[in-house]
């Protein structure tokens, strides 16, 4: 069976958690190699989609493993080091993603689609590309679905990619950014309809 | 009559999610029997969810994403704690 980047089981397996975290607190430098080697493909893959590209990908990297790395005397082990250290690597990005100054993009309400003043919309939704498509169809709108995700505003991307993309709940993911989950639905909701205007001239019948 | 804006800006989610009060989920249907339009851009949503969903879910096996620079791993390890007696 071909695996991927987030299938691959962690190879921190459970029952081997306990003994590898015990060399961790003694400082084991094997077990750190280990660590590193073995977890950091997923997580650098959770940061890269986060982040969107390398550079921060590879600095908010770094930046969870030093936090880790301090935090390792308190973590308990009820959880997996490697969930555990997915939520320090999203924490991470969110805290990078928070103090930079990303480029500026379209506000939310330039993108949602627009309605006439008896609520009506204001243009008939046009049907959408459907049924099986070959390989590279399906590599090329990965791509543009990649693509137009970064495009949405910043508050907007990161919700949807922690709620669909990393699967987090509603719960986790208010957790993870500090807000209400009402507010987290309903800008979840917003980002989904703003994603879905995006991909409209990509995916509209005729178009692929 | 639900209008569109409260259709798709309103109860859309929920709908989705199987979450819409029975009341609310006949006026959303009867709102779709008349508006093909409507019946269309829920399908759009729809496929939007799944096509973002996928990108994380593993489907995205045509795409595997670069495993970090060692340079990356490298630096990563040489800030690991040592052993207090090191």
């Amino acid at each position: 069976m071909q695996m991927t980047a987030n299938e691959i089981p962690p190879p921190v397996a459970e029952p081997g958690d306990a003994a590898l975290l015990a060399r961790l607190k003694r400082g084991d430098a094997a077990a750190f190699e280990s660590l590193v080697r073995d977890l950091s493909p997923r997580l650098f893959a959770v940061a890269r989609r986060m982040m969107g590209n390398d550079q921060d990908a590879s600095d908010a990297l770094q930046d969870a493993f030093v936090s880790a790395f301090k935090a390792l005397g308190d973590f308990d082990g009820r959880s997996r080091l490697s969930t555990w250290l997915h939520r320090i690597v999203v924490n991470a990005c969110l805290m990078r993603l928070r103090s930079e100054k990303r480029r500026q993009r379209r506000t939310i309400e330039e993108i949602l689609p627009r309605f006439v003043a008896d609520g009506h919309a204001a243009k008939s939704a046009s049907a959408w590309e459907s049924g099986p498509a070959a390989a590279p169809v399906r590599e090329e709108l990965r791509r543009a679905v990649r693509e137009k995700i970064d495009e949405l505003p910043e508050a907007y991307r990161t919700v949807l990619i922690l709620r669909d993309i990393e699967q987090m709940t509603t719960e986790q993911a208010a957790a993870a950014l500090g807000e209400s989950e009402s507010a987290v639905k309903t800008r979840l909701h917003r980002a989904r309809l703003a994603l879905r205007e995006l991909l409209d001239p990509v995916m509209s019948r005729g178009s692929l | 009559m639900m209008t569109c804006k409260e259709l798709i800006h309103d109860f859309l989610m929920e709908y989705v999610q199987g979450d819409l009060g029975a009341e609310a989920r006949i006026e959303f249907e009867k709102h779709l029997s008349v508006c093909p339009s409507c019946v269309r851009y829920i399908d759009s949503y729809r496929r939007t969810v799944e096509m973002t969903r996928e990108l994380g879910s593993g489907a995205d096996a045509a795409s595997l994403p670069p495993p970090p620079p060692e340079g990356l791993v490298r630096a990563i390890l040489a800030v690991a704690p040592k052993p207090p007696h090191a």
